[in-house]
């Protein structure tokens, strides 16, 4: 716990890692108080339309009757949520294939790598979109999207990983560790995996913001999860749809975009530094320092 | 038990070079060499000279192409190579000491997972003690490592800890690979003394690999010289170092420096050809530096023949000897 603390406050110099983590504190607050929320997130005409802001509605209300306050509450939880899906299971994915493919080698290592470059080549937006219009009701829940776009992202990371593990296996400290009893699982886990973990991490957290992109992307297509569920993509959809510009309700449309750009901005310096904070080097080049 | 581990033409071909344009060089050939309980002995020999693939094989970390190894007199094939059984028995103290432990885990850590996997003691406080035990055999003890990673010892005492925790399943036979060529000259002789000190008390038996032949003639019982692959000569050190009977060795011994002022370097620095080609010599492999070549040195390639007890592989001596 205290080296926790300590951790904390060695972020918390680079200004970067402050303001990311109060946005996303922000964001994860927003995203708790959608449980609190008076009204229900796909009913429509609960409250009169097209409000500009007020102390009632405080970001306003919509052309189909909905707070977009409550609105954003709901479309925050599950973007985060099919963030957290994907990147989780990719990680799971990539830790277990890296590390088997790593240890292993030979044609366990073949194979893996093989589906692992297969699925890294795809146009993965091309094929993103072909799937989801193919898997149109699959596709509408949101943990389904997660597991998909899952799939097309931990090929990476696992060649990542697999590199590293190639290089620690030849180090000395394996031929202790194996000289010591350990056995295999124990030995990758125990010894290996603490010298991967960074990676994980900083992956993870670039890996979370794709995936909102991504949902983005697809939900701006009128593709992905079903319209009608709040996040972050099909309230950007369901703004321009309802033609909101040309309603004038500015505050429809613009507060999924202020929402996913302040989110992108705290994910990407959030992973900028992590990835300095457990890379030195990066940090000095950054300063100048050689 | 007359001998420990007994090796048998003891082969490793490595291939080198792309599909098309493929070389295939014996890093290791036909080494036949045994070790007796409670002796040292020595494998020495310039760097690229297959010693640490012969102590790799003997570990299990390599698979041999050719040849056999039987430890306490069962062929290795019987053993099961990883099982506790057999690495309780066998263990091994590597070169640099800053490698020997994982840099993320503290030194503590392999410590106590040595002495739970190989159920030497079942609660903590019995584990501490026997460890306590070791580490203090190698003048050491449990508080200076515990907690600590090993960035935070010095080279030498990490050495010393890699040497007790490969002394905490009780081994027969110890594989040592240029154990203090990592560490500073006092802290040599203490390692190296404290080599002989294992051996008379503990029976310990070592397989001693270095390069470094001060250490081998005071240290080991009996040694074998290595070059490219081959064991060039071998016997009790004192007769080998101090009599060398092939070429091999006797340059080995002249290029070490003696301590005196009138002396002036007379060595002669010849222009060797490449490892590469060595490897791949037909006949004797040291005929490209041999100061007594013959035509026949690089044509055949020299049997071993037993001289006054000395194994010696040379054409020199091959006609003398039956």
């Amino acid at each position: 716990m205290k080296k926790l603390g300590s951790l904390f406050r060695d972020l918390t110099k680079d200004f970067r890692f402050t303001i990311a983590f109060v946005i996303l504190l922000a964001l994860l607050f927003l995203a708790i108080l959608s449980f609190f929320s008076p009204y229900h997130p796909q009913r429509m005409y609960q409250v009169p339309r097209g409000r500009p802001p007020s102390w009632e509605h405080p970001l306003g209300t919509n052309w189909l009757g909905q707070d977009v306050f409550w609105q954003l509450t709901f479309a925050v939880r599950n973007s985060l949520l099919i963030a957290v899906i994907t990147s989780l299971i990719s990680r799971i994915i990539a830790i277990f294939v890296g590390m088997v493919a790593g240890y292993r080698g030979g044609l366990v290592d073949r194979i893996l790598m093989i589906i692992g470059d297969t699925t890294m080549v795809l146009p993965s937006l091309v094929v993103l979109i072909v799937v989801s219009t193919i898997l149109r009701e699959w596709v509408r829940h949101l943990t389904n999207l997660g597991l998909l776009l899952a799939f097309f992202s931990w090929a990476w990371d696992a060649r990542v990983i697999r590199s590293q593990i190639l290089s620690l296996r030849e180090r000395e400290f394996t031929f202790v560790a194996i000289l010591s009893g350990m056995r295999t699982t124990k030995l990758v886990l125990k010894q290996y995996l603490p010298h991967v973990l960074p990676v994980i991490l900083t992956t993870l957290i670039n890996n979370m913001s794709w995936a909102i992109g991504m949902e983005i992307t697809l939900a701006y297509l009128g593709l992905g999860i079903d319209p009608t569920v709040p996040t972050i993509g099909t309230m950007l959809q369901t703004a321009i749809y309802r033609q909101a510009l040309f309603l004038r309700l500015w505050w429809w449309l613009l507060t999924p975009i202020i929402t996913s750009i302040l989110l992108f901005i705290a994910l990407y310096w959030l992973s900028v530094v992590v990835s300095e904070y457990l890379d030195p080097r990066t940090r000095f080049q950054r300063i100048g320092l050689r | 038990m007359e001998k420990l581990i007994e090796v048998t033409n003891l082969t490793k071909i490595f291939s080198i070079g792309t599909l098309l344009f493929k070389d295939k060089f014996a890093a290791v050939e036909e080494v036949s060499f045994y070790i007796r309980p409670a002796e040292i002995f020595t494998l020495a020999g310039e760097s690229g000279c297959g010693k640490t693939t012969t102590a790799k094989i003997i570990l299990g970390f390599e698979e041999q192409t050719e040849g056999e190894i039987f430890f306490e007199e069962k062929s290795m094939a019987s053993w099961k190579r990883k099982s506790a059984e057999f690495l309780q028995k066998v263990q091994a103290v590597f070169q640099n000491p800053f490698e020997s432990f994982n840099p993320l885990r503290t030194v503590d850590d392999i410590f106590l997972e040595t002495v739970y996997n190989f159920q030497m003691a079942q609660d903590k406080n019995r584990a501490t003690e026997l460890i306590d035990d070791k580490l203090k055999a190698v003048g050491l003890s449990f508080q200076e490592i515990y907690g600590r990673y090993p960035s935070e010892l010095s080279g030498g005492q990490l050495q010393r800890a890699s040497i007790a925790r490969a002394l905490i399943t009780n081994p027969s036979l110890l594989v040592a690979d240029e154990p203090v060529s990592m560490v500073d000259a006092s802290l040599r002789m203490s390692i190296v003394n404290l080599f002989t000190k294992l051996r008379d008390t503990m029976k310990l038996s070592i397989l001693y690999i270095t390069h470094d032949l001060a250490t081998a003639y005071y240290l080991s019982d009996r040694i074998a010289i290595m070059f490219r692959g081959n064991i060039v000569e071998m016997g009790p050190s004192e007769e080998v170092l101090m009599k060398p009977k092939h070429p091999y060795t006797q340059l080995l011994r002249d290029s070490i420096p003696e301590a005196d002022p009138h002396k002036k370097w007379k060595g002669k620095i010849a222009v060797f050809d490449s490892e590469y080609e060595e490897y791949l010599r037909e006949g004797c492999k040291f005929a490209g530096r041999c100061p007594v070549v013959m035509e026949k040195c690089k044509k055949e390639i020299p049997r071993e023949v037993l001289v006054d007890g000395i194994l010696v592989k040379c054409h020199q001596y091959s006609g003398k000897v039956k």
